[in-house]
């Protein structure tokens, strides 16, 4: 360690080099900052579209919302992934043993899992023309980008597990916590767009 | 293996997008369709990174492999990889710069010969050589390749080279997204060219709906690559500010970094908070055209509106992506030449972070023809004339750096002084596009170009300028012709002035831009804006012929010729792998000229860090 006077970011010169954790929970942070303008891309189109109506093709009769139940399992899984990692950090800080620890990562994993193949057979399910209005354009694009971003953090959730698991990287709190944070971004913000997409009327 | 990989990928993308998606969507299934070509151009990226080997680490962690070994780091920061690693991935940020360095002037070159290209052309009031479609896809190819340059020309080469070492990092946060921000940038270039094989494109840089919408396969190019540059912005901002706020030294708070470091951290704010509307956007409009769907299309519902709010939310701010890192940069040099401390150090930092704020406020007055809300457009008005405030107060700083000093002119002063009057006319002309009633009048017309010009050109290019003859003696050890580039200065501010006073001018007297034809009267100016912009590319290639000529003839520089106070002047040239052997932990702000005490004494340091 390094007899230097205090960082003023908090980081003592060893961390400096190799790129500490506060590093990458700040970055995730900035990650979640771009992703807010990203969604209020989708909102404004939404907004937009939805409140000018133009040649009445925002929602044309006879088009329907997306299928409510499968929607709803959609939204609880991601609510169990939560839970799962929350329960992971809690289990990692009150030193709980490693076999509890492993358990539970991969119960986040497989709800991580399960999220993405039910909301992706839930925009096959839409069953929806992209020629018929600008409703099904916006819901279809902003669902397609939420699974995306559930895929992207499951991926970099994978990378954690299986450092874990093989021993090369074992699981810390600080490690896990930029997961849990973007996490329950997402899962914040698919519940917003359930509600946006599915009480259009 | 880059290209390779590149190679593979198009024709795997091509044939999936081109028989599968194309056929499921029931469009045209031949090759030559919207999916195909644009799946092409993505995973022909995405196989390129790959021959890279950019996803050797990412795919390594899935498989929960440990992390690189001693002698894979050592190998990708370029170590004793001479000048095989200026053309391979690394994550050594000096390397990285250099490399920005050479694709923003291989960009600014070919961009060059589209403007030599279009002045030839406008000689004559009838179109000449060009058809009207080929002018505009040429007009657009400039414009577009000018703003690719334009987003990394500051940042991409000083940025990524000095930004660490003025805050006394031994390496960026993320030195393998560092690579990848920059390696995004040369497939980006080449797929907006390859435009010209498949039809062009004739929306110009903006890629307004619902032409874009009815465009050939050539804009799917244009999205292919602008989608590229606006990840690069991204990342790269991201990358920027995670490393000036977490890895500055120890001793060095907010109030004593560099004014350039201060611009970097503003413009990458800008970056990352602009870029993903932008990519957004760009989105939409590729689904529009891929998959039918309606977003800016009038006729299902869409509206073009939505792309011009959407795109200038973003193309806004990118305009101070452009110029706020080179006011940065023109500000950290000008006390080297004036021998006195920068003057408002913290009013000039307000003054860009006051335009980085208000920059998110303006977007609408390119909207003010478009039919815009009345009731609007004084709240618009208003916001962007605002930003002459603390555009003023950065002014103010530079002229109180220079007010009764013994300023030394040497040839970077020289740009210096360039870049401030030339932006001082793009500020007033600017003043007037902010104004509803005369942006009315202007709006359409070379009136604006010239003001463009004027603020980027004039401002930003001026700037890199400034910037390659200040820095090449400590990024390279290399020295430019003197005598040679007072000569050089001379005919770029004259012919530069030149060109864009008469185009000032043809736009007044109402030519229209983005139009091959203009009326008879035009023609004595165009003429003359012909002739100078002919003087002005042939003075902008002596610079790069000064530069080149440097490079072969090895002349070597003396170790701080602008006897600068800054830390990156006190390290030895070539910079040492990691920066510092030693982390500096008592730092000053680098202006202290009454004194002369430097930034920081590379000898009260830390001990020695191990790892990199």
């Amino acid at each position: 360690m390094s007899d230097a006077g205090a960082s003023p970011t908090g980081l003592t010169a060893v961390e400096d080099v190799s790129g500490g954790e506060r590093t990458l929970l700040f970055s995730s942070r900035l990650m979640m900052a771009a992703n807010t303008t990203l969604q209020l891309t989708f909102l404004f189109t939404y907004l937009y579209l939805r409140t000018n109506n133009f040649g009445g093709m925002w929602h044309p009769s006879g088009v329907s919302a997306p299928p409510e139940v499968i929607a709803l399992i959609g939204l609880l899984l991601p609510v169990v992934a939560l839970l799962a990692l929350w329960a992971v950090s809690n289990g990692i800080s009150r030193s709980t043993s490693s076999g509890s620890v492993t358990g539970l990562l991969w119960l986040a994993l497989a709800a991580v899992v399960l999220t993405g193949a039910v909301r992706i057979f839930l925009m096959y399910q839409f069953g929806w023309n992209l020629q018929n209005g600008t409703y099904i354009d916006v819901s279809t694009v902003w669902y397609g980008v939420v699974l995306a971003e559930f895929i992207i953090i499951g991926l970099w959730l994978l990378s954690v597990v299986m450092g874990h698991v093989r021993g090369t990287a074992p699981v810390t709190s600080a490690q896990l916590r930029p997961i849990v944070e973007q996490w329950s971004y997402i899962t914040v913000l698919a519940f917003a767009v359930y509600a946006l997409v599915e009480f259009v009327t | 293996m880059g290209v390779v990989g590149a190679a593979i990928g198009f024709v795997v993308g091509w044939a999936i997008g081109s028989v599968a998606i194309a056929y499921s969507f029931g469009e045209d299934n031949s090759l030559g369709s919207d999916p195909g070509i644009l799946l092409g151009y993505s995973l022909s990226v995405v196989g390129f990174l790959a021959g890279m080997g950019f996803l050797n680490y990412p795919i390594g962690r899935l498989l929960g492999r440990p992390k690189a070994t001693e002698e894979e780091n050592a190998y990708l920061h370029g170590e004793g990889g001479g000048l095989g690693r200026y053309f391979r991935m690394t994550t050594d940020h000096k390397v990285i710069g250099l490399q920005y360095l050479v694709m923003i002037l291989a960009f600014l070159f070919v961009g060059g010969l589209g403007a030599m290209f279009i002045r030839s052309e406008l000689l004559t009031p009838v179109p000449s050589v060009a058809t009207a479609q080929s002018y505009l896809t040429l007009v657009g190819l400039h414009s577009t390749l000018m703003i690719f340059m334009a987003s990394a020309a500051i940042i991409g080469p000083f940025g990524n080279y000095f930004v660490p070492i003025m805050i006394g990092s031994r390496n960026m946060a993320f030195p393998r997204l560092e690579a990848l921000t920059f390696w995004l940038l040369p497939p980006a270039g080449l797929i907006l060219l390859s435009t010209v094989f498949l039809g062009g494109f004739t929306t110009g840089w903006t890629g307004y709906a619902p032409l874009a919408d009815q465009n050939v396969l050539g804009m799917d190019a244009y999205l292919m690559a602008f989608a590229l540059i606006g990840l690069s912005i991204g990342l790269s901002g991201l990358n920027m500010i995670a490393t000036i706020m977490t890895k500055r030294a120890p001793g060095m708070p907010l109030s004593k970094m560099p004014i350039f470091v201060w611009g970097v951290l503003v413009t990458s704010f800008l970056g990352l908070l602009a870029a993903p509307a932008l990519v957004g956007a760009i989105l939409m409009e590729t689904i529009d055209r891929s998959f039918q769907t309606t977003f800016f299309v009038p006729a299902g519902g869409g509206s073009p509106f939505l792309w011009e709010n959407l795109f200038w939310f973003f193309g806004h701010p990118e305009v101070y992506i452009f110029i706020i890192p080179a006011f940065g940069l023109v500000m950290e040099m000008l006390p080297a030449f004036t021998r006195k401390p920068l003057w408002g150090y913290r009013v000039a930092v307000g003054g860009m972070v006051g335009v980085g704020l208000l920059s998110f406020t303006v977007w609408q007055h390119h909207l003010f023809v478009s039919g815009l809300a009345p009731s609007l457009r004084p709240f618009y008005m208003f916001s962007t004339e605002l930003i002459s405030v603390p555009t003023g107060i950065i002014y103010l700083g530079a002229l109180g750096a220079m007010w009764r000093a013994r300023i030394r002119f040497g040839t970077p002063m020289m740009f210096i002084c360039a870049f401030f009057f030339n932006f001082l006319i793009g500020g007033f002309t600017g003043v007037f596009l902010s104004d509803v009633p005369s942006d009315f009048t202007l709006h359409a017309s070379y009136f604006v170009q010239a003001h463009f010009h004027y603020t980027i050109m004039g401002g930003e290019v001026f700037a890199l300028m400034a910037g390659i003859v200040y820095y090449l003696p400590k990024m390279t050890g290399l020295n430019m012709d003197t005598k040679l580039l007072r000569w050089q200065f001379w005919a770029v501010f004259l012919t530069f002035n030149g060109t864009f006073i008469s185009l000032i001018a043809v736009g007044i007297m109402g030519m229209t831009r983005r139009v091959i034809s203009y009326a008879a009267y035009l023609q004595p100016l165009n003429i003359s804006a012909s002739v100078f912009a002919f003087g002005l590319g042939t003075s902008m290639a002596l610079f790069l012929g000064i530069l080149l000529w440097a490079a072969v003839k090895k002349v070597r520089a003396v170790a701080n010729p602008w006897e600068s106070l800054g830390v990156e002047w006190q390290l030895p040239t070539p910079v040492p792998a990691f920066n510092f052997e030693r982390v500096p932990t008592s730092w000053s702000l680098p202006y202290d000229y009454d004194t002369g005490k430097p930034a920081t004494d590379i000898g009260t340091a830390a001990p020695a860090l191990s790892g990199a």
